[in-house]
């Protein structure tokens, strides 16, 4: 049995490098992050039974300022049929609460997030594949010399967990790990589709003074991204702010000229503040932009008959 | 005689009307502003297809095509024929290596092999099930 035991564990072993782990601690110059990283102001939410998920969100929440308590983001995300927190809940209760969400994907983005200032939640299998132990946590902290992580986990703050340990359990999770900010500030590694799409969501969910502030943001850091422009543009429409998405078109047409969605929502702004003529000729625009897509035709005809009324 | 003409007016004309406007195609109209999900999903699948295009273009990948007996320009030709969804898979695994896959799915057995087995992870830190397990290095 024990020798069972020890050809098991040498299989194991010698297959399971902390691939991760590995190559960040090697390429550690170039990679440009602090060799120590803690946010200091994320006190531990301990977890009541089976809400290890809610009370990892209410702690990102807390941490961008928002009021959540576990009890509270339990109601909005946990499954107690499933008697656990399903990811994608995670992902959409840090959005109802009016914040951007953005996945993280490699283990040098996680520490760099950290480093940025900004928490983690993390998706873990802290056990085996064949008897699955799921457990989210939130990543606050990294001590590269010492090949740690620390964690707010369960009813323990600060958890110091080996690097490679926690790659281990991580992959299990399949690399999930999720990026809650206030929507002013975007996560340090998002890229630009995966900005806009923590705006887009937010706009979706009806947040829209957060959406509105979270496509600046995007703006801010991407000055020509013609998306966030458009989704500007959105956001305030749906606000009635129609002088608001009126700029916001007009800026999305100056940088992509030859695309008819930024003239058909063009037309629509200005029909609201009641410009005729130019609704009409942004409508014809995007027509005789848009090929054989019949939406703009419809756009236009919508506009002519608007002022018949 | 002079009913019947007064009906035409007060029930056969209306029916007209609303028959006409029964026949007439509702709901196809498709105005509207295009969507800030419609855009970022446009726009993300571009990004998309630059990040698999810039992969193609990195001269080890060629190189690895080649050794598989496929062309450059094959490659491309293959990556143009796939849909947006398939792309966003491959863009989405691009960056990370296979390595390392773990023979311990092939582990099955009785509940105390596996708490034995995770006793003894735990203490090479593969895995963190119990709390007074410190890794070994």
């Amino acid at each position: 049995m024990a020798r069972l035991a020890a050809v098991v564990l040498v299989t194991a072993v010698a297959g399971c490098a902390a691939p991760q782990t590995t190559k960040l601690l090697e390429s550690r110059a170039s990679l440009g992050l602090p060799a120590q990283a803690l946010i200091e102001d994320v006190p531990l939410i301990p977890q009541e039974d089976l809400f290890c998920g809610p009370a990892a969100l209410a702690m990102a929440l807390t941490a961008t300022g928002a009021l959540a308590d576990q009890q509270e983001v339990a109601r909005a995300i946990y499954t107690p049929g499933r008697e656990g927190t399903l990811r994608n809940d995670v992902l959409g209760g840090a959005r109802r609460w009016g914040r951007m969400a953005v996945p993280v994907g490699t283990l040098t983005d996680l520490l760099a997030e950290i480093a940025a200032g900004n928490p983690v939640i993390v998706f873990q299998n802290l056990s085996l594949d064949i008897a699955p132990q799921w457990h989210f946590a939130l990543a606050i902290g990294y001590d590269l010399d010492r090949r740690q992580i620390i964690l707010n986990s369960g009813t323990t703050e600060r958890l110091r967990t080996d690097l490679s340990t926690f790659e281990h359990t991580w992959r299990r999770g399949n690399h999930w790990a999720l990026v809650v900010t206030a929507p002013d500030h975007l996560a340090a590694t998002a890229d630009e589709p995966e900005a806009m799409a923590g705006a887009a969501a937010l706009e979706r969910v009806r947040r829209l003074n957060e959406a509105a502030v979270a496509w600046q943001a995007v703006i801010g850091r991407w000055p020509d991204s013609f998306g966030a422009h458009m989704g500007l543009g959105n956001t305030r429409f749906a606000q009635r702010d129609y002088a608001g998405a009126r700029a916001a078109f007009h800026r999305a047409a100056d940088i992509r000229p030859l695309a008819p969605d930024a003239w058909n929502n063009l037309a629509y702004a200005l029909a609201r503040l009641g410009n005729r003529k130019a609704a009409i000729a942004a409508a014809e625009k995007a027509v005789s932009l848009g090929g054989d897509n019949p939406n703009y035709q419809d756009t236009l005809n919508e506009i002519r008959g608007l002022t018949a009324i | 005689m002079s009913i019947l003409r007064r009906l035409r007016h007060f029930i056969v004309v209306p029916l007209i009307a609303a028959m006409t406007f029964l026949s007439m195609p509702l709901g196809v109209a498709q105005a509207g502003l295009i969507g800030s999900e419609a855009i970022v999903a446009a726009e993300t699948n571009a990004a998309n297809r630059q990040a698999v295009d810039a992969f193609l273009q990195r001269q080890d990948v060629r190189d690895q095509l080649q050794t598989l007996g496929v062309s450059p320009s094959e490659a491309d030709s293959r990556v143009a024929a796939l849909s947006d969804a398939e792309i966003a898979k491959i863009a989405g695994s691009l960056p990370t290596d296979p390595a390392g896959e773990g023979a311990l799915g092939v582990i099955v057995g009785a509940v105390i092999i596996i708490a034995i087995v995770l006793l003894i992870t735990d203490i090479v830190g593969l895995t963190s099930v119990y709390p007074f397990t410190r890794p070994i290095r």
